[in-house]
């Protein structure tokens, strides 16, 4: 099937989402909550394009808008621009901590609302819920989106250390504003409110994890990578000697 | 009929250029770091070079959260979508071996090339080999 993008002839199978076509043609489509192996978010609407159908407009989120029929797709004309502007405005107030938003309003033409106040100064995060999916998909599920509207906000249940979080920081790694502050000192790593004990490796002295996480992760002899890579180059050796 | 890399380290000398080609092959970098094949030097002065072996049931497949790794059928390796992973680093620890890495923000492993993998077309010593294997010689 063929779909158009910006006027580009873009091949696609039924049932691909428009991101996914865009993005494979080289067609480039802002995102934040969109993570291909999270897939399904569509909560930050960024990533809006207008399509035409025969004598239907819309204009929708790319990142979960299947393609099941030839359509005309526009991801810049003035009403997606419009659009767009306002959700990122909006994620301002929502996160006017955030250095990414900011940029992102900068290059996308963001409109000033003067009547809006920030939600809460200095956040960053947008609740779009991308955190506790990686959480959840590493069978953790320590964090969630706890309250409701304006007072919805990320976090473990009851803002108590959850003994469900193993300290992977992967929840860190995935936010796309950097609203998850991760610290390592002394040996020690805080996240969401809990202190875990990291480990070494045991030859050479190299960060691998908190002591959770490794044992999450079935490991249990201390070895970074490389000291792995070493152990076994020896056995490969001795192995091929011996024959 | 399948084809296996297969490594002499007698012949290796160390001169890495496995691992830049791999690096630049991958990421269009030269740089040891990005690559999925390491050369080790041994305490007995040899050198090693090393890459995923291709368990026949790998753990870092298992441990994946989100399928970032999966067993490619036609060439038999395990590849990494970068786009699908969440840098969790499980693989990094599950492998047993030592050949899964991170490197700048990256989870880095070795996929074959998607079938002609370079380190073994360019090494000079021919201590990296791609060759054919027949079935009933396995
Ligand atoms: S903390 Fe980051 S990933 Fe989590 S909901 Fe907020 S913006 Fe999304
Ligand atoms: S680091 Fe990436 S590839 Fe490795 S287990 Fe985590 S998500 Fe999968
Ligand atoms: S990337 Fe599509 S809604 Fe966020």
């Amino acid at each position: 099937m063929i779909i158009t993008i910006d006027g580009k002839a873009c091949e696609c199978e039924k049932g691909e989402f428009l991101l996914q076509v865009a993005k494979r043609n080289g067609i480039d489509i802002p995102t934040l909550c969109h993570h291909d192996g999270l897939p399904g978010q569509a909560a930050c609407r960024v990533c809006l394009v207008e399509v035409k159908d025969g004598s239907r407009n819309q204009v929708t989120a790319s990142c979960v808008f299947p393609v099941d029929h030839e359509i005309e797709v526009s991801t810049n004309s003035r009403k997606v621009k419009e659009e767009r502007g306002m959700v990122l405005a909006l994620l301002r107030m929502r996160a006017p901590g955030s250095e990414v938003i900011a940029n992102m309003c900068e290059a996308y033409g963001a409109p000033k609302i003067g009547r809006l106040k920030p939600v809460v100064d200095g956040d960053k995060c947008i609740l779009c819920g991308l955190c506790k999916r990686a959480c959840a998909s590493l069978g953790n599920g320590a964090i969630e989106t706890l309250m409701r509207g304006t007072q919805k906000y990320v976090g473990t249940p009851y803002d108590q250390p959850s003994g469900d979080c193993i300290g992977c920081g992967s929840c860190a790694e995935v936010c796309p504003t950097g609203a998850i502050e991760m610290k390592d000192e002394k040996g020690v790593r805080t996240i969401w409110g809990s202190e875990f004990r990291l480990v070494y490796c045991r030859e050479c002295g190299k960060l691998i994890g908190t002591e959770e996480y490794m044992k999450a992760a079935g490991n249990t002899d201390d070895l970074c990578d490389e000291c792995k890579g070493r152990q076994t180059a020896g056995m490969v050796k001795d192995f091929l000697k011996q024959r | 009929m399948y084809r296996k890399i297969v490594i002499r380290p007698e012949s290796c000398i160390g001169c890495r250029s496995c691992a830049l080609v791999c690096s630049y092959g991958h990421f269009k970098a030269i740089s040891p770091k990005l690559a999925s094949v390491k050369v080790y030097s041994m305490d007995d002065f040899t050198e090693m070079p090393l890459m995923c072996m291709r368990c026949d049931d790998p753990e870092c497949v298992k441990v994946c959260p989100t399928g970032a790794l999966a067993r490619n059928e036609k060439t038999g390796a395990v590849e990494i979508d970068h786009d699908k992973c969440i840098h969790c680093g499980k693989c990094v620890a599950a492998c047993k071996l030592g050949n899964i890495h991170k490197a700048f923000g990256l989870t880095i492993k070795c996929d074959l090339c998607g079938g002609f993998p370079k380190c073994a077309a360019v090494c000079p010593a021919g201590a990296i080999d791609f060759i054919e294997v027949k079935e009933e010689e396995e």
